[in-house]
């Protein structure tokens, strides 16, 4: 059950190393070459200007991971805060939540994107927010599930205060459940960043982003469909490791 | 039950007022987009404001937006005057006709797969594969992929315009089909181990039956929920494939309606999108209870 987690610190790790296996600089033009198909020279072709498509992939990766890294955090903490507070406080909160959830996250991006204007930060909050109401409700179905036990009945009894039975005893026994499902979250980041750049909403163009390139390989798919391949295969495996490693911690 | 309608009405009216108050934070709107384009002088523009209500106040344009949304007026919109809600009733036919389909793709995809994932017999780690590529992939990539083999290649399908549904739908459908067939596969597991499916295989039905009659019967409940949760995703879906598969629809209306910063078509779509999402909620609800003699 380890191998999704190790294969995913193998993916990670090449991304990072990015700089120093990329066989070229991501940003370097060369328009005679433009939309070879994979070769010796190029492992997995060249795009519309001629960059390395598989330099560009590695790269992509950092811009993609980091932008999925900071929306988990935006939208865990106070999710987290918020699933905790509705569990134990009060109908109003999920209330709230079920609006949020009954509200096309799309638009709300696409709201936050106008505001903000284009960029890595105002992407990772458009997908970020979007995944606070849901990762609100699971955290808040995981504290109601554990908040019926005999022991927090029994921390309870024995005069804890809210706040200890929270912390000490609900906390530790929903972990399990909220990493897996911030590894989720982290997938769905992924897909959701990417579908806005591929909207052209999203990244700057001159940022290798995996969402970047498949906007990018969109546009000469029928000539050269390897410029997408590259982005959607990572965007695909990255996603399935991720889930499959939400899986693996969930039930193990 | 009348707590059950004071939830829904309320669900909606905050979605209605979210939508509101977010796009009001927006600087600028469509007139002021399309007038300057086209060179209006600045009375012009204030002149055209005035006439649609939006040069008074945030709260008071609230207040006649609600009660517009009581009557059943959703506005108009700010590029051509045209009602919003014959914007959507024209456009709405295509985008219920897609989202139809892909969720019976999703459905049936997603009930085969994931029944067939849950088992140990020759093709499961196949099945259970493409659930896995079918949540994780994305599906304007899916999308270009399918055009691209089916369309350009083989080209058996054309890629685009509103007669062709077989593509869109079947990439979207595949899409949701993922998370149907991951509830599915968990939960026919579970049923596996419960004592009644024991009771069955000692009984010396074959092993067929025993999936069939008792193992499917018991585990599909739940995936009723999903599939109307699936459904809240389909109406997000609708924007990407629209835009992917040149279709008309809701879903590219609400994109460029959000681009040019037509607000009130913008708020009419949000709306429907909640009211969509809280009756199909209500009707898993009720779905459920009919199927389930135990709630």
């Amino acid at each position: 059950m380890r191998a999704p987690l190790i294969l995913l610190a193998v993916f990670i790790i090449l991304v990072i190393l990015a700089p120093l296996i990329a066989p070229s600089d991501p940003t370097h033009t060369d328009p005679v070459n433009q939309l070879q198909p994979p070769s010796a020279e190029h492992l997995l072709g060249t795009d519309l200007l001629g960059r390395d498509v598989l330099s560009r992939a590695l790269y992509g990766g950092q811009h993609t991971l980091l932008i999925a890294g900071l929306a988990t955090l935006i939208a865990v903490v106070p999710g987290v805060a918020l699933g905790l507070l509705s569990a134990v406080a009060d109908k109003l909160t999920s209330l709230l939540i079920n609006a949020v959830l009954a509200f096309p996250g799309l638009l709300l991006a696409l709201v936050i994107l106008t505001v903000l204007g284009q960029g890595a930060l105002p992407l990772a909050l458009a997908t970020g927010l979007i995944q606070i109401a849901p990762c609100a409700r699971v955290t808040r179905a995981a504290v109601i599930s554990v908040s019926v036990t005999g022991y927090v009945e029994a921390a309870r009894g024995l005069g804890a205060s809210e706040l200890r039975v929270i912390l000490r005893h609900i906390l530790p026994n929903v972990l399990s459940t909220l990493l897996a499902y911030t590894a989720v979250i982290f997938a769905y980041a992924i897909l959701n960043s990417a579908a806005l750049s591929f909207l052209g909403l999203g990244g700057e163009p001159g940022i290798p982003d995996w969402g970047v390139m498949l906007y990018e390989g969109r546009q000469a798919f029928r000539l050269a469909p390897w410029i997408g391949a590259a982005p959607g295969v990572a965007i695909t495996l990255t996603v399935i490791l991720l889930n499959r490693a939400a899986d693996a911690i969930h039930h193990p | 039950m009348i707590g059950k309608v004071v939830t829904t009405l309320a669900v909606i009216w905050l979605a209605a007022t979210l939508a509101f108050f977010a796009l009001h934070i927006l600087p600028g709107d469509a007139i002021q987009g399309e007038l300057l384009g086209s060179g209006a002088s600045a009375d012009e523009i204030a002149q055209r404001r005035a006439a649609l209500g939006l040069d008074a106040p945030v709260l008071v344009q609230y207040e006649n937006y609600l009660l517009g949304l009581l009557r059943g007026d959703l506005g108009v919109s700010l590029l051509n005057g045209q009602p919003v809600t014959e914007v959507i009733g024209e456009q709405l036919a295509p985008t219920v006709a897609l989202a139809v389909t892909a969720l019976l793709v999703a459905t049936i995809l997603g009930l085969g797969l994931g029944t067939l994932a849950a088992l140990d017999i020759y093709g499961s780690r196949s099945a259970r594969l493409v659930l896995d590529v079918a949540l994780s992939a994305p599906i304007y990539w899916t999308g270009t992929l399918a055009i691209y083999i089916f369309a350009v290649r083989l080209n058996w399908l054309p890629s685009s315009g509103s007669t062709n549904l077989v593509l869109p739908a079947g990439v979207l459908g595949f899409s949701a089909a993922g998370g149907i067939g991951q509830v599915v596969r968990a939960n026919v597991r579970e049923t596996l181990a419960f004592d009644f499916v024991r009771t069955a295989r000692a009984k010396g039905l074959s092993e067929a039956r025993v999936i069939a009659r008792h193992v499917l019967r018991a585990s599909l409940l739940p995936a009723v929920t999903v599939i109307a949760l699936q459904a809240g995703f389909l109406l997000g879906g609708v924007v990407i494939t629209e835009s992917l598969f040149i279709r008309p629809g809701i879903g590219r209306v609400l994109l460029n309606a959000t681009l040019k910063q037509d607000y009130p078509v913008v708020q009419g779509i949000v709306v429907l999108g909640a009211v969509v999402y809280t009756l199909l909620n209500a009707t898993a609800d009720v779905a459920y209870r009919l199927l389930d003699p135990r709630v």
